[in-house]
């Protein structure tokens, strides 16, 4: 019997304003436990919520984003449960009524035995991922544990009261794989519209994964089980597939699945049936009495359509087309949002004549040094593109030195990495360690004579047919022009020279 | 000074301090002195805050001297219902799960009061997070009315109409959720205002049921309400149902002048079961308004009985989840013996809370539960709109509606403890306004022949505390009800 | 009822208690005399329109007071007893 995999997933994302959800605390990380908190937050008695408009705002633009229709009216409800994280006995969330219903993304389609794409193989086969909802929430506190008396936890809630978005996926996905595609793409939209950091070990980009099995062709769902402790993409995909071999082992054997909430162990590579009594969790939503129904204006979901972002996929075949670069590269550059702001900073440096003048070769080349040079410099020092020393304006001049005959490509890769060691301008370097091209022919053919001269015996073995030692006298060029020489003009007069 | 002083109106005791002839200090000094002898009988203060007062006295009368920003508020010494959030002054709400709890921040109104340079004198006795009728549910002891201490003053507010009665502060806050401010002002002979549903924020009181609670001034007259109300009402930005709207000099409204308004009655109200002490001294009532030149017609407001099932599934599930937060996690009491977290929780909660507060987060959790909600809470909501359908037909006939507050006159200590349904029904009349969201004043009216108290209720339409005055102050000033004194 | 509300019961009050409940339930009962089809639920008292609040900072300065009234701490934190869960 062969079962499929049926997979949802709900993603908590963090918002990035600069308060909570309800009040004007702000939302910065990384203080003293219990510094950021007022009143409201801490659930004081007598306190009331007050909803952040800025909050609203990026869950609308999430949900055009992702092409929900976004409801003029919603309402926040309260959400029933005692825990120590949780101030007030409930958590402010929307259930009956959401911010936005529907919508959809699309992922790569699914490449057969290897390992998450996210875009190898690029092409236009996509699957289409569709969601179901997204609303507004609060973050609760953090419970710290390994802190002092150990029969104690303990709670900080400079985190509770920050605002969420929860996007829940539609049973969609049918591979790990696929889930982290999803979650991929999800994270890159998120990212791109200046919501969330979209950080899973930070855990400003959260994700529960529901997950059931059921025989191929039958529509009906099996139990599903909801995993919980995902920390990385890799643990998504490793959790799913390890909890989709679980429970085929156990339906197979004739047992069931019992629906629970599983923790994925990172370290022992299994999932773990959570230690506390499970509950039966009655939250007894109702409509929270302090807080009037949302109402968004038609007007306002206009004015945030016409401000959104170009998001990766759009700017990616804008990319192919306006600079003829491969799908592959525009994949790359379009993965964050800040590197194709860097490739676009670079090219408009580059030449002031209009973009139709400027060639393909030149884009080309512009996203050939970021794709390897650059990202593999920020990728050995850990280092992210914004702390990167070298501006799109001086990659630009270094390419346009290249281009000029001013260095060899050689060259000019020593003076990329001074570049990178110490932020300087390219020229500026060129100049200081007088790495200038030589492409005085004159000067040239004084070195190229020497070296014929200097080496009877290489000749002698060339003219007699051993022609690999062209690359030789290159060298040896080279080497007597201090690694200056124009490669070209090099090899023009060898060509000539060594007849 | 003797305290014949705390006897006059906030009016009057305020034009004093204005034109010098007493000080603030003056004058707290002598409530604090009748404070210590007449509270004794009564029980209405939970805490008193002498050497507080006695600070805020004397910075009022530098500000009295230096002509600063005065108000009519200025050095006038009050004191609170202990759902009022006091920064650093400690706040119960009358429970044991809140003894010891030293707010971190003023509520709104609060702080409007302090602002405008009122004296603390203390915070005052309640029913436990305001629920219930009689203020004999408190973990501080029941009230006594000042008329008769063999009767309850009324609740949840007890504490505030009898300390205002018995002339131990100039005037006094409430809160309002099915009755609390109208009802016990009822039974103290004082007068209660309840103003409309987002006149006056929230934020700062006790939550108890959201979507019905509402702060009240608790005054000897009308005059006395009109100046509190001035002080306390307006937009709240900390509070998101706090009305938008510009708040009206309510003093303007002091006329002794009903012609040509159209007085509502509705039969609902005065159907059997109800006390004949009480509808003959509304009756009355209505018969004074007729000569006063008011038109006084029948009306009808037909769902009335079920105001009372409605508010106890709608008022409990909303107080189930208010209360949540009392887990002795973050304040408040917290048992000193427990064996893990769920224990904790229960343990501190059933230790710090009374047999009424328990009782109502049962309820509220059920009807809330999943299978009930629709119901009960969903249905609750429903009825609800009913009755707010029921006043807005009404009100295109007729300026404000005339009712009894209470079936009965205030009834004796213990008399309706151990059957809540009963006690329930004591709110029959004030439950509906609050399910509406109207405003609603309770003025004294009469006394019983065992000299207790009996008020008159007039509800208005949403926002016209105004005609409400109006009406009120020219019931007052054709009446000498308001001038009677408890015999202390 | 009580667990989810986080409340115990001795024995013998148990008994007056759900005696009690049941008869507040048995009261509200009569709402289902009324004929409440296409009636929309009252949640909010008000009529109108919220304001939501502009994305300002309001710089924390009660915290100490907060957390003063905290019953058992460890420094800065609240302390509870030890809760198991995913990290």
């Amino acid at each position: 019997m062969k079962y499929e995999a049926v997979i949802g997933l709900e993603v908590h994302a963090q918002l990035k304003t600069k308060t909570k959800m309800f009040c004007a605390c702000p939302t910065s990380s990384n203080s003293p436990p219990n510094t950021v908190i007022c009143p409201v937050c801490t659930g004081q008695p007598g306190t009331l919520p007050v909803v952040n408009k800025a909050a609203v705002e990026m869950a609308i633009k999430t949900g055009l984003a992702l092409n929900s229709s976004i409801q003029k009216k919603s309402v926040f409800a309260r959400k029933n449960y005692f825990y120590p994280d949780l101030p007030k006995g409930y958590q402010i969330s929307q259930h009956e009524l959401p911010l936005c219903l529907g919508g959809h993304l699309d992922i790569p389609s699914l490449c057969k035995g290897g390992s998450s794409p996210p875009y190898k193989g690029g092409g236009s086969e996509t699957k289409r991922i569709s969601i179901i909802r997204i609303h507004l929430e609060e973050d609760a506190g953090k419970l710290v544990h390994d802190y002092g008396h150990e029969d104690m936890s303990h709670v900080d809630f400079n985190r509770c009261g920050v605002p969420l978005i929860e996007i829940v996926s539609g049973p969609d996905m049918r591979a790990p794989q696929e889930g982290g595609a999803y979650l991929r793409k999800l994270r890159n939209i998120l990212v791109y519209l200046d919501v969330c950091e979209g950080n899973l070990q930070e855990g400003n980009f959260r994700c529960d994964a529901n997950i059931s099995i059921r025989p191929e062709g039958q529509s009906k769902f099996g139990t599903r089980t909801e995993l919980k402790n995902l920390n990385s993409f890799k643990a998504v995909e490793k959790a799913l597939a390890y909890e989709i071999e679980r429970q085929t082992k156990l339906v197979s054997e004739g047992k069931q699945v019992v629906q629970e909430t599983l923790l994925w162990n990172d370290n022992t590579g299994k999932t773990e049936s959570m230690r506390t009594k499970e509950e039966a969790h009655d939250y007894r939503y109702f409509p929270d009495p302090d807080l009037l129904p949302l109402i968004v204006e038609e007007a306002w979901i206009q004015k945030i359509k016409g401000g959104l972002p170009e998001l990766a996929d759009r700017k990616a075949t804008r990319f192919v087309k306006e600079y003829g670069i491969p799908e592959y590269d525009a994949a790359i550059l379009t993965d964050e949002k800040a590197l194709a702001n860097y490739y676009e900073a670079a090219i408009a440096e580059g030449d002031a004549s209009p973009l139709k003048k400027r060639s393909v070769p030149y884009f080309k080349k512009i996203s050939n040094w970021i794709m390897t040079e650059l990202l593999r410099e920020l990728k050995n020092d850990e280092r992210e593109l914004k702390d990167c020393p070298v501006t799109p304006q001086n990659l630009a001049s270094l390419i346009k030195l290249i281009d000029d005959g001013a260095i060899s490509s050689k060259i000019a890769k020593e003076v990329f990495e001074e570049m990178y060691k110490t932020g300087k301008a390219p020229a500026d370097i060129v100049a200081q360690k007088g790495l200038k091209q030589v492409s005085d022919e004159g000067a040239i053919e004084t070195a190229v004579d020497k070296v014929i001269a200097d080496n009877p015996k290489q000749l002698e073995q060339y003219k007699s047919g051993k022609v690999a030692l062209f690359g030789f006298f290159v060298g040896q060029v080279m080497k007597e022009t201090k690694g200056q020489g124009n490669p070209k003009i090099i090899n023009d007069l060898l060509k000539k020279k060594l007849v | 000074m003797t305290d014949t002083i705390c006897q006059k109106s906030l009016s009057s005791i305020s034009q004093m301090l204005k034109k010098g002839e007493i000080s603030s200090y003056e004058l707290t000094r002598a409530f604090i002195d009748r404070i210590e002898k007449i509270d004794p009988k009564i029980n209405s203060f939970i805490l008193k805050t002498p050497d507080l007062a006695l600070k805020q006295a004397r910075a009022a009368n530098d500000r009295i001297k230096k002509k600063e920003n005065l108000t009519p508020l200025t050095g006038i010494p009050i004191a609170l219902k202990d759902i009022f959030i006091t920064k650093d002054v400690e706040t119960t709400c009358g429970s044991k799960i809140l003894k010891g709890y030293i707010p971190p921040y003023s509520g709104t109104a609060v702080q409007k009061l302090l602002d405008a340079g009122t004296v603390l004198l203390g915070k005052l006795n309640m029913d436990e997070f305001a629920m219930g009728s009689s203020n004999e549910h408190s973990a501080f002891g029941p009230v006594k009315n000042p008329w008769n201490s063999g009767f309850v003053p009324g609740g949840s507010s007890g504490g505030s109409t009898a300390a205002v009665a018995a002339d131990l502060c100039a005037a006094s806050l409430g809160t309002d959720t099915g009755g609390s401010v109208r009802q016990p002002s009822s039974c103290c002979s004082t007068v209660g205002l309840k103003p409309t549903y987002g006149r006056v924020s929230r934020y700062g009181i006790i939550a108890f049921a959201s979507s019905l609670d509402q702060v009240g001034p608790i005054t000897k007259d009308v005059t006395d309400s009109a100046i509190m109300m001035n002080a306390i009402a307006g937009h709240d930005s900390n509070d998101a149902t706090s009305i938008d709207a510009p708040v009206p000099d309510y003093t303007k409204s002091l006329i002794a002048d009903v012609k040509g308004l159209t007085i509502g009655v509705p039969k609902e109200y005065f159907v059997e079961g109800i006390d004949s002490e009480v509808s003959s001294a509304v009756r009355a009532a209505e018969d004074k308004f007729k000569e006063l030149g008011a038109n006084c017609i029948g009306i009808s407001l037909p769902h009335t009985k079920y105001a009372v099932p409605t508010y106890y599934i709608i008022a409990p599930a909303e107080c189930s989840a208010n209360l949540a937060r009392y887990d002795g996690i973050r304040f408040g009491h917290r048992s000193k013996e427990w064996e893990d977290l769920t224990d904790l929780y229960e343990k501190s909660r059933t230790q710090g809370f009374g047999p009424e507060v328990t009782l109502r987060i049962i309820v509220g959790t059920y009807v809330l539960s999943s299978g009930y909600y629709d119901a009960y809470y969903l249905k609750a909501q429903k009825v609800r709109t009913l009755i707010k359908q029921d006043f807005f037909a009404a009100f295109k006939k007729c300026d404000a509606i005339l009712t009894p507050v209470m079936p009965t006159p205030p009834f004796k200590l213990g008399e309706k403890l151990e059957d809540p349904l009963t006690m329930y029904l004591s709110d029959i009349f004030t439950i509906p306004v609050n399910l509406a969201g109207l405003p609603g004043i309770s003025v004294p009216c009469g006394f019983s022949k065992a000299g207790l108290p009996i008020g008159l209720q007039l509800i208005g339409k949403p926002l016209d505390e105004q005609t409400l005055i109006r009406i009120a102050f020219t019931y007052e000033q054709a009446t000498d009800w308001h001038k009677k004194k408890p015999p202390l | 009822m009580a667990r989810l509300a986080r409340l115990s019961f001795p024995e013998k009050e148990l008994a007056r208690y759900t005696e009690k409940v049941t008869a507040v339930l048995e009261y509200v009962k009569q709402l289902n005399d009324l004929d409440t089809k296409g009636i929309e639920p009252t949640s909010h008292a008000v009529e109108v329109l919220g304001k939501p609040r502009e994305d300002v900072v309001c710089e924390p300065a009660l915290a100490d007071g907060i957390i003063s009234n905290a019953p058992a701490r460890d420094e800065m934190f609240y302390q509870v007893p030890r809760v198991i869960e995913e990290s």
